[in-house]
């Protein structure tokens, strides 16, 4: 248990390190190389940019900070095997939060087609376009539910490990 | 965000009101604030009603979250505190227990040994998705580990309920759902059950209430504090007989997020002022409280909070703070002592009441 604990962490280390290495490199093709262009004065666009760049460090590096926990843990003589069934169950939470988003996707569909494939009364231009406007809406906002939902899972993982790490390393 | 500019409304006024026998009682952010101020004027207190309500200082469980305390308060509200993954990764009641013993030392809060002699309710549905029936379980035995006995802890944690506090009106949303205005059908009062079991047995409610529900201007108890995220206005129920100097006791009720009287919800980030939620006034006015108060002379308070997401403070929902968005200085934040900016308010506007 202790060796698959191990590789399990070393496993997420090294994609977390990668993640961070993309990142930085995305980021760096995005700014202007250095005498390519004049200084410009710090814009909105800069700002948003700046707010991504720091809360996706911040989780990688909370992410790299659990593996080293876990790693450390796992690297002790004597194991609590609560953790490895406490991991067990984080998975399984995660795989029902997965399916509950997966239906709540397929049934945001259904509701779109159903609503686009009815034949509403129309009776001039602009409530058409409203109305084609919404279904356009409608969908955009489904994805962007199901987008934030993701993220909000990545970092309920995320505080889940570390919160349950953190405790074990204290006891 | 408030969608009106008031004109005038009168101070809070002062009545017959014996302060040694309040209580209070809140839903979801106003159940974590309901256990906050229990604990920070205890002395005051005779019991608390908690809703969906997760224990004292939570937010604060796991400060390696992020590296930027405030960010780190609100992942702990968000992932800890309201929705953790699994019951494990609930807040630890013992540790937090220790946390309010550290606190009362330090002169910040009551002695908790005042809780000893209290009455509590405890409520979560089964089918709450907002705060995870795990957490609220964290909240008994949180209470349990300072002191108050188990019988003096009406715990419910069966009834498939979402998240909500429950109503017998009709037009109030399906028991199970969760939903704004969370406040859900199930058949009986749980304003009263609350009332009954801090109080003892109670005279029913009555069918048509004598008083009056008054506006009062709560500024003045936060001194007008943008920080405060608190409204113009607030509310309290006074029944006829206690208007006209008969004495009584004070309960304080909390709404939880999304239910203060001028809450706009906001849609692509902006608030929708045109298409404002149409339940602002429910929370004090439908869930009972008022009913139970007229029979029996109770002052019903309602503090109001405000949505507000801009630099000052980041509250859009109009949530009370328990994770720290009022703090001046997160790294060190101050929402849960007797000097926090709402706690210190509201029991203003207590002591008001009480003619102190």
């Amino acid at each position: 248990m202790n060796t698959a604990l191990s590789t399990l962490a070393e496993d997420a280390l090294r994609q977390m390190q990668q993640l961070h290495q993309a990142h930085v490199r995305l980021l760096t093709s995005l700014a202007p190389a250095p005498g390519t262009l004049p200084a410009l004065p710090s814009s909105p666009q800069f700002g948003h940019l700046g707010q991504w760049q720091e809360l996706i460090t911040q989780s990688v590096t909370r992410q790299m900070q659990s593996c080293q926990a876990m790693m450390r843990l796992a690297a002790q003589p004597r194991l609590d095997a609560s953790l490895f069934t406490e991991s067990l169950a984080i998975q399984a939470a995660v795989m029902q939060r997965l399916a509950t988003q997966q239906a709540q996707w397929l049934e945001g569909l259904q509701a779109i087609a159903t609503e686009a494939a009815s034949v509403k009364k129309v009776n001039t231009l602009s409530k058409l376009m409203d109305q084609e406007s919404d279904l356009y809406a409608r969908f955009n906002a489904l994805l962007a539910s199901q987008a934030t939902a993701t993220m909000e899972l990545i970092e309920s993982v995320q505080i889940s490990v570390g919160y349950l790490v953190a405790q074990k390393e204290e006891e | 965000m408030s969608n009106e500019k008031s004109s005038v409304a009168p101070p809070l006024g002062a009545f017959n009101a014996d302060l040694s026998q309040s209580s209070v009682s809140g839903l979801s952010s106003g159940a974590f604030m309901t256990v906050q101020l229990h604990l920070a004027h205890s002395a005051t207190f005779v019991g608390a009603g908690i809703i969906a309500g997760g224990p004292f200082r939570c937010a604060e469980s796991y400060r390696a979250a992020a590296a930027i305390a405030e960010d780190a308060l609100t992942l702990n509200a968000l992932y800890v505190c309201m929705n953790p993954l699994i019951p494990q990764a609930a807040p630890n009641p013992a540790k937090l227990a220790e946390v309010a013993r550290e606190t009362a030392t330090q002169g910040l809060i009551d002695a908790v040994e005042n809780l000893a002699g209290q009455r509590v309710y405890i409520f979560t549905g089964t089918e709450d998705k907002v705060v995870d029936s795990s957490v609220v379980d964290t909240t008994r035995r949180f209470y349990e580990m300072l002191g108050v006995a188990p019988a003096a802890i009406h715990y419910e944690n069966t009834l498939p309920a979402g998240h909500s506090i429950i109503t017998d009106n009709p037009e109030d949303n399906p028991l199970g759902v969760n939903r704004p205005p969370y406040i859900n059908q199930g058949g009986f009062m749980q304003s009263r059950v609350i009332l009954e079991h801090i109080y003892g047995p109670l005279k029913p409610p009555v069918e048509r209430t004598t008083g009056r529900v008054l506006r009062f201007d709560q500024r003045e108890f936060f001194a007008g504090n943008p920080r405060a995220s608190m409204s113009e206005f607030a509310y309290a129920y006074v029944p006829r007989a206690v208007e006209e100097g008969a004495p009584c006791r004070v309960h304080v009720a909390l709404h939880g997020c999304k239910q203060g009287y001028n809450y706009v919800n906001f849609v692509n980030g902006q608030p929708d002022l045109e298409n404002c939620p149409p339940y602002g006034n429910r929370y004090f006015t439908t869930t009972g409280y008022n009913e139970m108060a007229d029979a029996n002379n109770l002052i019903i308070l309602y503090p109001q909070a405000e949505g507000t997401d801009n630099a000052v403070s980041q509250n859009p929902e109009g949530c009370w703070d328990w994770w720290g968005y009022t703090a001046e200085d997160p790294r060190s934040p101050d929402y849960y002592s007797k000097q926090a900016i709402q706690i210190q308010a509201i029991h203003g506007m207590l002591q008001r009441l009480g003619g102190q």
